[in-house]
């Protein structure tokens, strides 16, 4: 196996060397940050699979097609002490940007699915398949989902069950089902249960005539029944590992997963409120193209490579960005139809943006084990500018959240960005303001200007509305 | 109920006896999954049974006529060396 010898260990080196708090549960390697680098061991348990994937020619093949985040081989001397016993010491290209599927729109999702579907059969071919089926080794390159753990790839057994079947159900079937059988996104239930939907409770919601379909029988209803399936004939029989499953019918099961999911549509496909306001009348097209062009300007001027856009919509902005320069942009909604649509629009125009939900008013905690195993939203924002185009008035008046604390959590984001500040005056405001009572005396635009100044440097600002929509361009310290 | 799942479960259990291995199952991969698979892959299997059962007897079938065929031509022939 050819290695790249790197320069010894050294006690300043070591100290760089941290676990991955995120990666435990397999014992047959784990993740360690070197720096910036992200470097995987192989523990001796895993090794002879790990041989056998390599030797199968797989790897290279799903790395070409882009379906697997590349790989090199290191010098165990690299990790010191922390390798422990490790076999092998691989490296692999650090992500932009770590997404979780509770922050995936339903297209996400579905574009996940596949591609673990995908790595299965394609595997399959070589004689290997998958130890788990988790949605958290997929992540997102622009639209296009990339599988990230080498580790998963193990020898098949002919005969051998589908391991990763239930979990497959729970993290990509499940939560896909809820938004096109019944229209309810999935990200609010994934997110308070981080290892997606149960079989049994989905099924428990489940009108009987939607349980006829032979599909949904099987994988939705039987398995939540049979899950909790006392019966000391089944238990012997799976723990005596007297059953199999033939190759063939794994492939059917996992071809079959794959056309239905294909075919999946959200349930609620009707406009939703951020679709209509794209082409709202109080949003003029010059108004449009004055904020583009604000955006384009900023971003060449100030050379920002990743921008995360908050309040994305269907991504007039991000694509601005794109244009002006921006090697990536996340963008964030919380609108599920525009997250649909701005899905799309990167796909078929091949646009290095990521739409994801997020409600800003409550951002992704941190989760999981230790509540270190998954990060909140803060602790991965590495973006070099933001924008926030027609946000904040949701915010402070939707939400009630005080003008400075938007503004501060905004310019804590990233060290420059571009805010849209708008008036009391603009029909939106007026919208939002229609049914209940002014509790706002301090919002307005000279307030606005006091809370950004107290946290940054204004480059820059234009008026882009006749109703007085203004945009300001904000420096701060980097710290 | 619990007996209808006691019967299934049974079932599956006799019918569907090989091997398996069940290496790198760091994952649990559940009661329910494990069994809807020995489902379907005895649903495979009896499929597989039947088609070759199946195929034996459109294979007689065709015996049958063929040798029916063949007898008559036979025949013919017969009635042609007159």
């Amino acid at each position: 196996m050819p290695t790249v010898q790197l320069r010894p260990t050294t006690t300043e080196s070591e100290a760089a060397i941290r676990p991955e708090p995120g990666s435990f549960r397999d014992p047959g390697g784990r993740i360690y940050w070197y720096g910036e680098r992200v470097l995987r061991t192989v523990m001796p348990s895993a090794a002879q699979d790990f041989d056998y994937v390599e030797a199968s020619g797989l790897i290279p093949k799903l790395v070409e097609r882009g379906m697997l985040i590349p790989q090199s081989h290191l010098s165990l001397e690299l990790l010191g002490a922390a390798a422990g016993d490790a076999a092998y010491l691989l490296e692999h290209p650090k992500l932009e940007f770590i997404s979780h599927p509770d922050e995936w729109p339903f297209r996400a999702l579905q574009a996940a699915a596949l591609l673990q579907l995908d790595l299965y059969l394609a595997a399959l071919e070589h004689g290997v398949t998958l130890s788990d089926a988790t949605a958290y080794n997929i992540q997102f390159e622009g639209v296009r989902p990339v599988f990230i753990d080498r580790l998963s790839f193990r020898r098949y057994v002919d005969g051998q069950f589908w391991l990763g079947h239930r979990q497959f159900c729970e993290q990509f079937l499940n939560p896909l089902l809820l938004r096109a059988l019944f229209g309810i996104p999935h990200n609010a239930w994934y997110r308070g249960s981080p290892e997606g939907i149960g079989a049994a409770e989905l099924s428990a919601l489940l009108p009987l005539r939607k349980k006829f379909s032979w599909r949904v029988l099987t994988n939705v209803v039987m398995q939540g029944s049979l899950q909790k399936t006392r019966s000391s004939d089944a238990q012997q029989a799976v723990a005596s590992n007297k059953l199999r499953f033939p190759k063939p019918a794994f492939e059917r099961l996992l071809r079959g997963l794959r056309e239905w999911i294909a075919e999946l549509q959200p349930a609620d496909r009707q406009p939703t409120t951020w679709q209509e306001y794209a082409g709202h009348t109080s949003y003029r097209n010059t108004e449009a193209e004055a904020k583009r062009k604000f955006v384009g300007r900023f971003v060449s001027e100030n050379k920002a490579r990743t921008v995360w856009d908050i309040g994305c919509n269907t991504g007039d902005y991000s694509v601005a960005a794109l244009h002006a320069g921006a090697r990536s942009v996340i963008g964030f909604d919380f609108d599920q139809g525009s997250l649909d649509l701005a899905f799309d629009r990167a796909r078929s125009e091949k646009l290095a943006f990521t739409p994801l939900f997020l409600d800003v008013t409550n951002p992704a905690p941190d989760q999981g084990w230790g509540q270190a195993e998954r990060r909140g939203l803060r602790a991965r924002a590495k973006a070099d500018a933001v924008l926030a185009l027609a946000l904040i008035h949701h915010v402070a008046i939707g939400k009630n959240v005080p003008l400075g604390d938007v503004v501060g959590w905004l310019t804590d984001m990233a060290p420059r960005g571009v805010i849209e500040f708008v008036p009391k005056s603009d029909p939106m405001v007026v919208e939002l303001l229609k049914l209940r009572e002014d509790i706002f005396p301090h919002y307005n635009e000279e307030h606005f200007v006091q809370c950004l100044e107290e946290r940054a440097r204004i480059v820059q600002s234009e008026t882009v509305s006749a109703s007085g929509r203004k945009l300001f361009a904000f420096e701060r310290a980097v710290t | 109920m619990v007996q209808k799942k006691r019967v299934i479960a049974a079932w599956l259990a006799v019918n569907l006896v090989g091997f398996s291995a069940a290496a790198h199952a760091y994952l649990d991969p559940g009661t329910g999954s494990i069994l809807v698979q020995s489902l379907l892959a005895g649903i495979a299997g009896a499929a597989a049974v039947v088609s070759l059962y199946w195929q034996r007897v459109k294979a007689f079938f065709v015996n049958l006529r063929k040798s029916s065929r063949d007898a008559h031509s036979a025949t013919s022939t017969d009635n042609d060396g007159i």
